[in-house]
């Protein structure tokens, strides 16, 4: 099948081909390039928010605190303060987009993201549950919110469950679990406005006043979703090319949709019954990603991690600077300064 | 390699089967065309015989192995499919695209790429005329530069058996009449066994070895292209009439009445 118009093809083909930055991002040493960027990037926030603060601190002085000498004041900012906070930060945030990321892969839709399995909705009925059934009892608000996610996200699965688990279906019943267990957790809040205010300061993401015992209690579940979602990421890559191709190359597709999903809604789950729903995160994230160096699933997701993590510790420290003393939730300032970042690349990637 | 079906019932649902007691089987050098109005079962033939489909009844066996008895990644080795309007994600390039053929040949999808792998990509970019199209999106391709990619794609594979289905439609003749020889090569030269959907009679007469005529979920006739491309066999299967006349290189050629 020899071009007829060979020269003309070749120099066509030249013209379209992606050229400078973006083409050095689609090979695989541009790709660890951006990799390594991220995590500077990340090591770099990291660093600003344990700064940011009611009480500023300096670099020397955390660095201090770190190797275990300098102000004990400071050390217990940072070790009870900032510290936890940032990790936390660091974890949810990778978490969410790790999530968002492998569930777009699946559903092969762009406007997949954690919560489109029922975890935000299912979580927030467990905790408004806690907080209005049990007051007194807060010491069981993570791990209920962490049932609450995975047993949503289950039932949705469930109800999605047919021969391949069509995507569409999977989509339309987590709106509709979504909607439903929204729509009690109202009931239960309207029933007892008095107690509603907990439940708001629950429901919107926040890191405030978190510490190393919610890190201890999500910890345990990460690793298994991180490591499921990152080996699945080839047969994610696969799976773009839709069904029957995926099968025709020897991948159960079922199988596949199945444990990914499973590893998203442990990560999602982890998350929010930790810092409720960074909502924003888990969508945007791998879409930066993707936009920079392409949907190959093997680096996307690594990248939507560090992304995420970036996203979110910035937010969040953010939100203690902006109207100091009083502290804007990390959730809020996601979508605040997010979404037209997130806009504003979109604007720029698309040609 | 021998692929055949021996009467086999398939279909989507419980009540209504697509294909009642099929049997039909091509071996190496074959390019047998599947030919047929539309829902007479040419896809899900195809799909059942690439082991994509269950079947509720008879068999399907690669040189005597029942396919389901073969684990899906051998599978993979042995034959590839390309579906009727294949998922082609515009944010690839070609290249990126016909590498996701190696899938099936390689141990994990982070192990590097052997000389191997990145020859069969070479070789399926040039036989489909791709080469120059190599670092191009996809997303910037038109339809024939995509479906010839996504064939690319399927060659890569290096598979013993092809089955396409309708691999030229929505192209030009001049692409198509590529596509086409191409398939008549791949089985001629390379000794593939080729099964393939058409929707041009003539091209199949032109390019392929034998046909199989499909009317409701049965095979009405099924043969070398001299002995089945007749005037009665076309007025059976797609209620036409047609005039069979000499075409090039001496095949035949319906010319409808």
């Amino acid at each position: 099948m020899a071009p007829r118009h060979a020269d003309m093809e070749i120099k066509a083909a030249e013209e379209t081909h992606a050229k400078g930055v973006s083409a050095f991002l689609r090979t695989t040493r541009g790709r660890i390039l951006f990799l390594s960027l991220l995590g500077l990037l990340l090591i770099l926030s990291a660093v600003v928010a344990m700064r940011c603060g009611v009480f500023p601190l300096t670099f020397r002085e955390i660095l201090a605190a770190l190797t275990g000498g300098g102000d004990p004041t400071v050390s217990q900012i940072v070790f009870r303060l900032r510290l936890p906070r940032v990790l936390l930060g660091i974890l949810t945030g990778s978490a969410l987009a790790v999530s968002g990321g492998a569930l777009q892969g699946v559903m092969r839709n762009p406007l997949a993201s954690p919560g489109l399995l029922g975890v935000s909705a299912g979580a927030g009925l467990a905790g408004t549950v806690i907080l209005i059934f049990l007051p007194g009892w807060e010491a069981l608000l993570l791990p209920a919110a962490f049932a609450g996610a995975i047993l949503s996200a289950g039932l949705v699965c469930l109800l999605a469950m047919d021969r391949n688990m069509d995507p569409v279906r999977l989509i339309l019943s987590g709106a509709a679990v979504s909607a439903l267990l929204a729509a009690v957790t109202t009931m239960l809040m309207l029933a007892r406005p008095d107690r509603a205010g907990n439940v708001l300061d629950f429901m919107t993401g926040s890191l405030a006043m978190k510490d190393f015992r919610h890190i201890r209690q999500i910890a345990p579940y990460l690793p298994f979703g991180f490591l499921t979602a990152f080996l699945a990421a080839g047969r994610l890559n696969i799976l773009a090319l839709g069904d029957d191709t995926a099968s025709s190359l020897g991948i159960s597709v079922r199988g596949t949709r199945l444990l990914t999903t499973a590893a998203a809604a442990l990560l999602a789950a982890s998350a929010v019954s930790a810092a409720g729903l960074l909502g924003f995160a888990g969508l945007a994230a791998p879409h930066v990603v993707r936009m920079s160096i392409g949907p190959d699933n093997r680096f996307l997701l690594p990248g939507a991690a560090l992304t995420g993590a970036v996203m979110v510790v910035l937010c969040d420290a953010a939100g203690r600077v902006l109207l100091a003393p009083s502290e804007i939730p990390a959730g809020v300032i996601l979508a605040l300064l997010g979404a037209p970042f997130f806009l504003w690349i979109l604007r720029r990637c698309t040609p | 390699m021998i692929i055949e079906a021996e009467s086999i019932s398939a279909g989507y649902n419980r009540r209504s089967p697509v294909l009642r007691s099929v049997s039909l089987s091509a071996e190496s050098g074959d390019a047998l065309a599947l030919l047929g109005p539309n829902g007479s079962g040419k896809s899900t033939l195809l799909k059942v015989l690439g082991g994509l489909l269950p079947i509720r009844s008879g068999s399907v066996r690669i040189d005597g192995t029942p396919i389901h008895r073969i684990p899906p990644k051998e599978r993979a080795r042995i034959l590839a499919f390309l579906p009727q309007d294949p998922v082609l994600p515009g944010g690839i390039t070609v290249e990126e695209l016909v590498r996701t053929g190696r899938f099936p040949c390689r141990n994990t999808p982070f192990s590097a790429f052997s000389k191997e792998d990145e020859a069969a990509v070479t070789e399926a970019l040039e036989k489909t005329g791709m080469s120059s199209f190599r670092k191009r999106l996809l997303s910037s391709l038109s339809g024939g530069e995509r479906r010839k990619a996504r064939i690319a794609m399927t060659l890569a594979q290096k598979p013993k058996i092809l089955l396409l289905d309708e691999p030229t439609a929505f192209l030009y003749p001049a692409v198509s009449l590529n596509v086409a020889g191409l398939i008549h090569k791949l089985a001629k030269e390379n000794g593939l066994t080729v099964i393939t959907v058409l929707h041009d009679l003539n091209l199949a007469a032109r390019f392929c070895s034998k046909a199989a005529f499909l009317r409701s979920g049965n095979i009405l006739k099924t043969g070398t292209i001299p002995e089945v491309m007749t005037p009665e066999t076309v007025k059976l299967t797609f209620d036409l009439d047609v005039r069979i006349m000499e075409g090039p290189g001496g095949t035949p050629f319906c010319m409808p009445l």
